[in-house]
């Protein structure tokens, strides 16, 4: 049977000097949409690469588990197949002499899909995240595509294999409003559909509301309230998740 | 201040070895700002408004048509720009991983235009990082060890310290979290009434313009149009009717119970 929940488990983070990330647990349930907001370097993008062992030279993890289904996991071995990664910085996730089509191919192949099925993939992929003429794209470089082309080719990677769970960091900042409602739309249909358990770190609470089940508030490293999108919204409790709030609901006064 | 005439611009686009072709992106444009102007530019995602911040910047010269700074051509013929100008332009792009050496430490960012003017110090740098509320800390932590959001304040904070006459701000608050949103919009408002500063200020989020914008123009066509009131009722070029449209509502709405697919 497929795994129903991803957890991370009491991740403590340090630099050598400093804790950056304290004794931090989620769980990403399938199905569901698990929101992470927070004051700028408060931890979120650490908190994803972790997951995925991924964390950058100089961050260390001294403490913490991945566990799927509570059975714990080495996390490397979950990237691609059962979790799939959308980057904050777009850029540093492409190889800057690789075609955008090549980017696809090589991840496709390792599904062994080649040729033309790999091929047609693709274009359904690039078509899904809003490219009109996917077979364009495909033929582009990534320093020819603009920050928020960037940023949805980088969505259609991390679908190509059909990951049961998908991290995705500030996955619509750099796209315009007509774009972001339609991979809005995308991911609440992969949600709903496809059952795909998603991590939504964002700064933009109009997103959470549009998206989330579930919303953790991280500051300074830890996570300073974890509750429904619908009483995050109504009742905020921690200082912090009240301030968030207050600047939203400002953009719309 | 400047006025951009008739521009045209393109890109070739495909590998090197590829039959290229010029992709047009700016095609007849025109936008002006003025002293101390706050100019919003909008536009879809791929519509051409970095590039056209890269011309404010003489990055790139136009494949047609004139780009003025207080009347005086933006570049010389060579496509270099007086070291006067250069100071007077700065910018905040996009991709702050892109506009930084990974290994330069917060202060040394920060302080790289300072120095030419001799006005370079730690305290100076430390009180810059302080108006994008960046502790003190970062000013010796190199720029791959920090978050995005504190990264792209960083660059804020470098296009502002030598107080320049136009920045050109490349969506370059959306990655951060609301609350340091709403403060580095209060410390451009007033730089702007402190210094006249003038900005450039590209942007997909309309919700940021209200009481923020003298004039925005939005790209439409692969030119920018200047729009009264994007907020009023209109008519609106469809590009802008469309992005409005599109704003997500403020409070989630009331959810199917779990489990329950829609469609
Ligand atoms: N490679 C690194 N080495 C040391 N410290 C780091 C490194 N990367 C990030 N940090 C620090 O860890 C803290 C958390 O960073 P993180 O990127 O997780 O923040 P974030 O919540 O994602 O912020 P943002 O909203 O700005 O993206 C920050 O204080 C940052 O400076
Ligand atoms: N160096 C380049 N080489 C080839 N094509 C390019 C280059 N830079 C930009 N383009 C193309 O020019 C067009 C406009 O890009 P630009 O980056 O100006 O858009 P944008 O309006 O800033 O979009 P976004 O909101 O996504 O950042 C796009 O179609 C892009 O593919
Ligand atoms: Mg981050
Ligand atoms: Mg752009």
């Amino acid at each position: 049977m497929s795994p129903r929940a991803l957890s991370l488990l009491a991740l403590h983070l340090h630099d050598g000097e400093h804790a950056l990330v304290r004794d931090v647990s989620l769980t990403i349930r399938r199905g569901k949409v698990l929101g992470l907001v927070g004051t700028s370097g408060g931890g979120k993008s650490l908190t994803t690469l972790a997951i995925l062992d991924l964390l950058p030279p100089g961050v260390k993890r001294v403490a913490g588990l991945v566990a799927l289904d509570s059975q714990p996991v080495e996390p490397a071995t979950l990237r691609g197949r059962i979790v799939g990664l959308v980057q904050q910085a777009p850029r540093g996730g492409f190889n800057p002499l690789v075609s955008i089509g090549r980017h696809f191919l090589e991840t496709l192949a390792c599904d062994g899909l080649r040729g033309a099925p790999a091929w047609e993939k693709m274009q359904g992929l690039l078509a899904e995240v809003g490219f009109e003429r996917p077979a364009e794209i495909a033929s582009l470089y990534p320093s020819q595509l603009s920050g928020g082309m960037l940023q949805r080719v980088m969505l259609a990677l991390a679908l190509a294999r059909d990951p049961l769970f998908l991290l995705a960091d500030e996955p619509t900042t750099d796209l315009d409003l007509v774009v972001q409602a339609r991979l809005l739309d995308l991911l609440e249909a992969l949600v709903q559909r496809r059952g795909i358990g998603l991590l939504l770190v964002t700064h933009d609470l109009s997103v959470i509301a549009r998206l989330a089940d579930t919303v953790a508030v991280m500051d300074q490293g830890r996570i300073v309230e974890l509750q429904s999108a619908h009483n995050l919204f109504e009742d905020p409790a921690h200082p912090r998740a009240q301030a968030l709030v207050a600047a939203h609901r400002a953009l719309y006064a | 201040m400047m006025q951009l005439q008739d521009i045209h611009h393109g890109y070739r686009q495909g590998g090197i070895f590829s039959r290229s072709r010029r992709h047009p992106v700016l095609q007849g444009a025109r936008l002006t700002i003025g002293t101390g102007e706050c100019v919003a530019l909008l536009g879809r995602t791929g519509s051409g408004k970095s590039t056209l911040g890269r011309l404010v910047l003489g990055l790139e010269r136009p494949d047609a048509g004139r780009i003025l700074f207080d009347g005086a051509p933006l570049t010389d013929f060579r496509g270099r720009m007086a070291p006067a100008t250069r100071r007077a332009i700065q910018a905040v792009f996009q991709d702050p991983q892109a506009a930084t050496s990974p290994r330069f430490t917060g202060y040394e960012v920060v302080a790289e235009p300072l120095t030419v003017q001799g006005e370079a110090s730690r305290d100076r740098v430390a009180e810059l990082l302080a108006e994008v509320d960046l502790p003190p800390e970062l000013l010796d932590r190199p720029a791959h060890r920090m978050s995005g959001g504190q990264l792209q304040r960083l660059c804020i904070a470098r296009a502002l310290a030598t107080r320049p006459r136009l920045v050109v701000l490349d969506e370059a608050v959306n990655s951060l979290d609301l609350e340091t949103q709403a403060r580095v919009m209060a410390l451009l408002r007033r730089l702007r009434a402190q210094h006249g500063m003038a900005f450039l200020f590209v942007t997909h989020d309309l919700r940021l313009l209200r009481g923020f914008a003298d004039r925005s123009y939005v790209m439409q066509d692969r030119r920018p149009v200047e729009v009264a009131d994007p907020f009023g009722p209109g008519p609106l070029p469809p590009v802008l009717q469309a992005l409005r449209d599109a704003i997500l509502p403020e409070m989630p709405r009331p959810r199917l119970p779990a489990g329950r697919a829609v469609g």
